[in-house]
């Protein structure tokens, strides 16, 4: 089945320490705000497959399910990439 | 170390600006692109192409529409110059991992000193490819040798992603067979004149008689003999190191022809207020200019003289200027590019002898202007205020390619 991507932007509120690292809190989707329980890895990782421009990949852990969200220093934005089967 | 030798990596990040524009916009990944100048502006040629438009036969230097004939299929792109700074910024972080010893030479290639890092240059070179592929999503080749004019060799041998090793070993058999226009600072007119002596390949370079090539090519042809040989020793600089500034120029080829003294003016002028902030900033004075101005059927000429009194004036060096065209350029027709360059620079802040022949007094009132219309640049943008006379259209594209720093000379 052919795939395609779409880059969805996020709104996340995130702890940005002195030191210079950012570490995501919430994510808030429309009316609904969800928490964090944990971030699982962080690493600098280039998707390929939507825009960006030397994001920081998060795999984190909300509500028991894993997800990749990015966050892109050069713009100061936050995305996830939806895979799209048609 | 390799062998006790030095260890000097040169990465090539590969098909530079038309890999930035895949990672831009990744629907062009494994597609014949090429990022090419606005045939409006007059830059319509190709700047950067993607792996599979040049197997299509597109090269750099080629004007759009033969590039398109080369490839019907190809995407044309237009440059974006600040995404190719701030990946050219992001690859050299990566670089600065491994060393602080990392000498660029343009934006897309970097020489790195890693001769005092416990690990194994190899092992530096792989991890540097994996880590540029995998957070940036771009590719570099990698030359690795015991000096910069091998290790470079070696970058341009197998492409793109990849790594190739010269040692004192192997660059004999490596190195030798190429031709010699492939080592650098060896150009059009050298190799004419190295096949004139029936000089051909790196390796026919080493072996001529050094004696010969000195006596030829003086200084540069003991060099040529050097690097041929493999006894290049030129240092990386400095991280952040800048080389010691000798002049200061600005150009541009302009939107269209222009046709009348007065065009040409306010193009100098306009040229003449980037030249006159940087002297500022750098704190040097001009002594005299250099103007080449190129003529729309492609012949340049280049002339030079003192300025009257050293100067950072735009007005004073746009001035001048003018008067070295009204005077010098003799060509009739209509000029396409013009670039002025303030050379012989002193230090501002070496006392100067004044003029006695000139109003001092007014001359120290147009510094005050020229000082205060600096600051208000400074504080609220380089278009917050403008001459009059520069108002309007006067045939300069606004591109941003001024932000660019093309390669000059390896530091040594």
């Amino acid at each position: 089945m052919p795939v395609s991507y779409r880059k969805i932007p996020l709104i996340v509120n995130a702890i940005f320490t002195k030191e210079g690292s950012v570490f995501p809190t919430e994510l808030i989707i429309g009316d609904e705000s969800y928490l964090i329980d944990r971030i699982i890895d962080s690493r600098p990782h280039c998707p390929r497959v939507v825009r960006s421009v030397a994001p920081i990949e998060y795999t984190i852990m909300v509500e028991g399910y894993e997800k990749k969200i990015y966050y892109e220093m050069d713009s100061n934005t936050w995305f996830s990439v939806k895979e799209i089967y048609s | 170390m390799i062998n006790g030798d030095r260890a000097i990596l040169h990465s090539d990040a590969n098909c530079f600006y038309a890999s930035v524009e895949t990672v831009l916009n990744p629907d062009l990944i494994g597609k014949a692109v090429a990022v090419c100048g606005s045939p409006e502006q007059r830059h319509g040629i190709v700047l950067a192409k993607s792996e599979k438009a040049k197997k299509y036969g597109v090269k750099t230097g080629m004007a759009n529409w033969q590039a398109k004939q080369c490839c019907p299929e190809l995407i044309i792109v237009p440059p974006q110059y600040e995404y190719y700074l701030k990946f050219s910024k992001y690859i050299q972080k990566i670089y600065s991992r491994y060393t602080n010893l990392i000498e660029p030479f343009g934006m897309d290639e970097c020489w790195l000193d890693v001769s005092a890092s416990p690990r194994d240059a190899i092992e530096i070179a792989q991890t540097i490819r994996e880590e540029v592929r995998e957070e940036l999503g771009l590719t570099v080749s990698i030359g690795v040798s015991f000096n910069k004019i091998f290790a470079k060799l070696g970058s341009d041998m197998k492409k793109p992603d990849a790594i190739t090793v010269i040692t004192k070993d192997n660059f004999k058999e490596k190195i030798w067979p190429l031709a010699a226009d492939e080592m650098i600072y060896i150009g059009h007119s050298t190799i004419r004149n190295l096949n004139k002596f029936g000089i051909k390949t790196i390796g026919d370079l080493a072996h001529t008689d050094r004696e010969f090539l000195q006596k030829e090519f003086g200084v540069n042809g003991l060099k040529m003999w050097q690097n041929a040989n493999g006894l290049d020793a030129s240092r990386v600089c400095c991280e952040g190191y800048s080389a010691p500034i000798k002049s200061i120029g600005h150009g541009t080829t302009c939107a269209c022809d222009l046709e009348n003294d007065s065009e040409i003016w306010k193009v100098m002028y306009e040229l003449s207020q980037d030249i006159g902030h940087r002297l500022k900033v750098y704190q040097y004075d001009a002594t005299a200019i250099q103007l080449t101005i190129r003529a729309n059927d492609l012949v340049f000429s280049q002339f030079q003289c003192k300025l009257e009194t050293r100067t950072q004036l735009p007005y004073e060096i746009a001035k001048k200027a003018f008067s070295l065209y009204k005077d010098k350029y003799v060509t009739s027709g209509k000029v396409r590019a013009i670039s002025i360059r303030a050379i012989n620079l002193v230090e501002s802040k070496i006392e100067r002898q004044i003029d006695l022949f000139i109003d001092n007094e007014e001359r120290d009132k147009k510094i005050k202007i020229h000082d205060t219309v600096e600051n208000i640049r400074d504080k609220y943008g380089d278009k917050s205020v403008t001459y009059a006379s520069l108002v309007g259209d006067i045939k300069i594209p606004n591109d941003r390619r001024e932000l660019v720093r093309m390669p000059g000379q390896m530091y040594i």
